[in-house]
């Protein structure tokens, strides 16, 4: 499936935004875990503009912006 | 003593009188230093009847028992005393370099009360104190002053000044160090003006100190400050600034736009954040001393309405509250108004919010143009900001001037209309840049525990939120769930008590996620010789929050004052948390009971003070 | 994986090392009060990657692979750097911190154990040399 990837904030020193190609059913969580974004950031994944649960698998064309809750002072 | 000094001065402005004391070593090793030891000293002799402005008011500042350290996030030290803000126990820490040279100086250190005759400043030379006339720096901005003091003490002084805004009393005005960082909230540059002391410089002989285990602490202090170095977080912040992930907050729903009415904005969100500042505006880093995460800016705004030279730039705070607060997404304005409330001496969340507050009375047609000299106080619009509003506070000129300066809180009672239902504060201080509908219910909580009013620095919870802490040994193994209540009272009672741990010990929230309890533990015993163990030290950091809520007991502050604003409260009208509503009642009954305080008064039952020790303390009063 | 040729050997390590430990009188009393059913899951890096350590009720079994009762704490965590761990070269409770470790139920009772690494990098290093993979001993 085609996934488009826009990385949010901080996200973006990991990753630049793009179309990529996943094998179907592909989860959020697995998704940053292969675009090797570290695992110590608590991450949340807008998928098509609403937020959605990490381990709820992904359909073909979905936008997918990935954001991490850390912030400053 | 070891790491502490042991040393106080005692300064009566009105006599011209120096006086230095040791405090029981008994009082460190229960208050711990900074803020606790404060409270205590402040229990002791502060006169409670005193106005916040009157002479008889007492004024502190205090280190921790780390300041002088070659440490990352070590250097940093508060003020405290009763705030003319709120009425009640304030206290507000600092960064930069103010803190190592008062250790230098050979103290923990000052106490002041009185006023002097004549505008006046303190001068430490060495172990020297002196109070020395400044006449000739009264109403001149700080960035002047700061200079103006480097040139006739020598470049190595380190100065904290206030600026007119504190010099005329605005209820939220600070105080800076260096010019660049400050002592924000709580308005004490207004009780340095009250008592007609323009700035408190100091400059030491050596830097010598005395450790318990010198060996001991050297090894840790390897250790940490690689870790904190290359931690990410410290990488991230230290490239793009504070505001580093102001966009992905954006999107959590934590970053407040137009007085907190909504929590989302697209558009503003990569506007406002921190690679927009290092790619426009960015000319260099700075840190405070021994720091190596250098989170200070550094800005230029070459062209515009709102150019500002060469000189200290805005962290995530400033951005927010002069940007999205305000319904404004100029990077620029935020950077100028930041700017002049560092030359004025003035909080920019206080003011911000006291802004937001205003814009939207004027919205809502609760304020008019006759309350504000003609002056249209409309959202976004950050040229009217900048250069009438800001100045027109600092000096409490005209109608708008008199009513702003004394915070949003009083405008709104003064105003009247129901328009205190739009204030963002708890206990009289406006609520800093993180909306926790978005952030994390768990700050909802902590807003209203805090005893000098909504803050998210007094504890780390907002870390917690984060999901950035692990700390097993005293029961953090939590992984929370921002818009939700659940282990969220559980987890503010740790917070509180490892928050006034960090704000007594004066560290850093940003290098301090990298230290584990047992680490913290090491670090008081090997520097100050506490003894601790990780419970005498959680204890400690408990009695800390005990004290300076049995000190606002003493203000008249109830249970009834741990709470929010309506505006708070109510569930967010878009964004992430769209509708959801927090159960604040839920988890402040369970926070009561966990922390064993009484559920009506608000402070701890007597068998918690006693548990805690503080029968002493209770007997005094 | 860095330090291992196939996701038996670590298991192998891994396994010895709790077999000697349990001759230590302070480290099995320590295991004793953790009073847990601990799988130590390592299945990052293949299915059959990992082992459990049943120190309910005064016992200390271990075994190879995921116990069939439901586990009261799953330490998950790559193969390597369990290696780190037990050589004492990784601060468990950083790792957890950092989420290199990830951990369901309770860490406290084991993690009162975290001081006691260097004495089990010790017999872990003795295990390796035992098993002739001198060359995984971490300095």
């Amino acid at each position: 499936m085609q996934i488009r990837v826009i990385p949010i904030g901080l996200i973006r020193r990991f990753v630049s935004e793009a179309e990529i190609t996943l094998p179907d059913g592909v989860t959020p969580r697995q998704l940053i875990g292969l675009l090797r974004i570290p695992g110590e950031l608590k991450m949340v994944a807008i998928v098509n503009g609403k937020s959605r649960d990490l381990d709820q698998s992904l359909e073909d064309r979905d936008e997918v912006k990935l954001v991490t809750v850390i912030t400053g002072g | 003593m070891y790491g502490n000094t042991g040393k106080i001065v005692f300064v009566d402005l009105s006599r011209s009188s120096v006086a230095v004391e040791s405090l029981p070593e008994e009082y460190y090793r229960k208050y711990i230093g900074g803020s606790g030891l404060a409270a205590r000293v402040f229990w002791e002799r502060g006169d409670f009847s005193a106005d916040p402005l009157a002479p008889e008011a007492m004024l502190l500042f205090m280190c921790g028992p780390f300041a002088g350290l070659k440490m990352s996030g070590a250097s940093r030290s508060c003020v405290a005393g009763r705030s003319p803000l709120t009425g009640h126990w304030g206290d507000s820490s600092c960064g930069g370099h103010f803190a190592p040279e008062l250790r230098y100086c050979g103290y923990d250190g000052i106490a002041i009360t009185g006023r002097a005759e004549r505008p006046s400043l303190l001068l430490l030379e060495g172990e020297k104190v002196v109070v020395v006339d400044a006449v000739e720096y009264w109403r001149q901005g700080i960035e002047d002053v700061n200079k103006a003091l480097k040139q006739r003490f020598g470049r190595g002084c380190r100065s904290l000044i206030i600026g007119p805004a504190g010099e005329n009393l605005v209820r939220f005005a600070n105080i800076l160090n260096e010019g660049h960082h400050a002592y924000g909230r709580a308005g004490f540059g207004a009780v340095m003006g009250s008592k007609n002391l323009k700035a408190i410089v100091a400059r030491a002989r050596s830097r010598e100190m005395l450790l318990a285990d010198p060996e001991g602490f050297a090894d840790l202090r390897k250790e940490l400050n690689a870790r904190i170095k290359d931690a990410l977080a410290s990488q991230v912040i230290r490239e793009n600034g504070t505001a580093a992930n102001l966009e992905g907050g954006v999107y959590t729903g934590d970053v407040p736009i137009r007085n907190f009415t909504s929590n989302f904005w697209e558009e503003m969100a990569e506007a406002l954040t921190g690679s927009a500042l290092t790619e426009k505006y960015l000319t260099n880093r700075a840190a405070c001393a021994y720091c190596q995460i250098a989170c200070k800016r550094v800005v230029e705004v070459a062209q515009g309405p709102f150019a500002i030279r060469k000189g200290p730039g805005p962290e995530y705070e400033t951005i927010v509250s002069f940007g999205s607060l305000l319904g404004s997404m100029d990077l620029a304005a935020a950077c100028k108004a930041g700017r002049i409330c560092n030359d004025l001496g003035m909080d920019t969340i206080s003011c911000g919010s006291t802004l937001a507050w205003a814009m939207e009375a004027f919205e809502k047609g609760d304020l008019t143009l006759d309350d504000t000299d003609g002056i249209p106080i409309v959202w976004g619009d950050m040229g009217t900001v900048v250069d009438v509003v800001l100045p027109r506070i600092a000096a409490v000129q005209g109608k708008l001037g008199e009513l702003l300066a004394a915070g949003s809180v009083s405008s709104a009672k003064r105003v009247g209309k129901g328009s205190i239902s739009y204030t963002t504060h708890s206990k009289g201080l406006e609520a800093p840049m993180h909306d926790p509908r978005g952030g994390g219910h768990g700050m909802a909580l902590t807003y209203a525990m805090s005893p000098r009013g909504a803050c998210h620095v007094a504890d780390p919870m907002l870390y917690f939120e984060m999901g950035a802490c692990y700390y097993p040994e005293i029961g953090f193994e939590f992984e929370l769930e921002p818009k939700s209540y659940e282990h969220k009272a559980e987890s503010a009672a740790i917070s509180v008590a490892l928050g006034a741990i960090e704000n007594s010990a004066c560290f850093c929230q940003f290098a301090d996620r990298e230290i584990s309890i047992p680490e913290w533990v090491e670090l008081f015993n090997t520097v100050a010789g506490y003894g601790w163990d990780s419970d005498e030290m959680m204890r400690a950091g408990r009695r800390v929050f005990y004290l300076k809520r049995l000190i606002n007991h003493r203000y008249g502050l109830t249970a009834e004052d741990d709470t929010l604003t309506p505006r708070l409260l109510e569930p967010a009208r878009d964004g992430e948390p769209q509708g959801i509503t927090i159960e604040f009642d839920k988890m402040k009954e369970r926070f009561y009971e966990l922390m064993g305080m009484d559920p009506v008064a608000g402070i701890p039952s007597t068998e918690t003070l006693s548990a805690h020790d503080m029968a002493a303390e209770v007997a005094e009063m | 994986m860095e330090y291992w040729k196939d996701t038996n050997e670590p298991i192998t390590a891994f396994v010895k090392l709790f077999e000697e430990a349990a001759n230590d009188n302070e480290l099995r009393s320590g295991l004793a009060k953790v009073n847990q059913l601990i799988w130590f899951d390592y299945t990052e890096d293949g299915p059959d990657c990992s082992f459990h350590v049943d120190c309910r009720d005064g016992k200390l079994d271990v075994k190879a692979g995921k116990p069939a009762d439901e586990p009261d704490l799953v330490m998950s965590l790559s193969a390597d750097d369990a290696h780190r761990s037990w050589s004492n070269k990784l601060n468990p409770v950083m790792a957890i911190t950092r989420k290199k470790i990830r951990v369901k139920g309770s860490a406290t009772g084991l993690l009162k154990l975290a001081p006691k690494l260097k004495k089990v990098a010790v017999i872990y290093n003795k295990v390796l040399a035992d098993l002739g993979w001198q060359d995984k001993i971490m300095k």
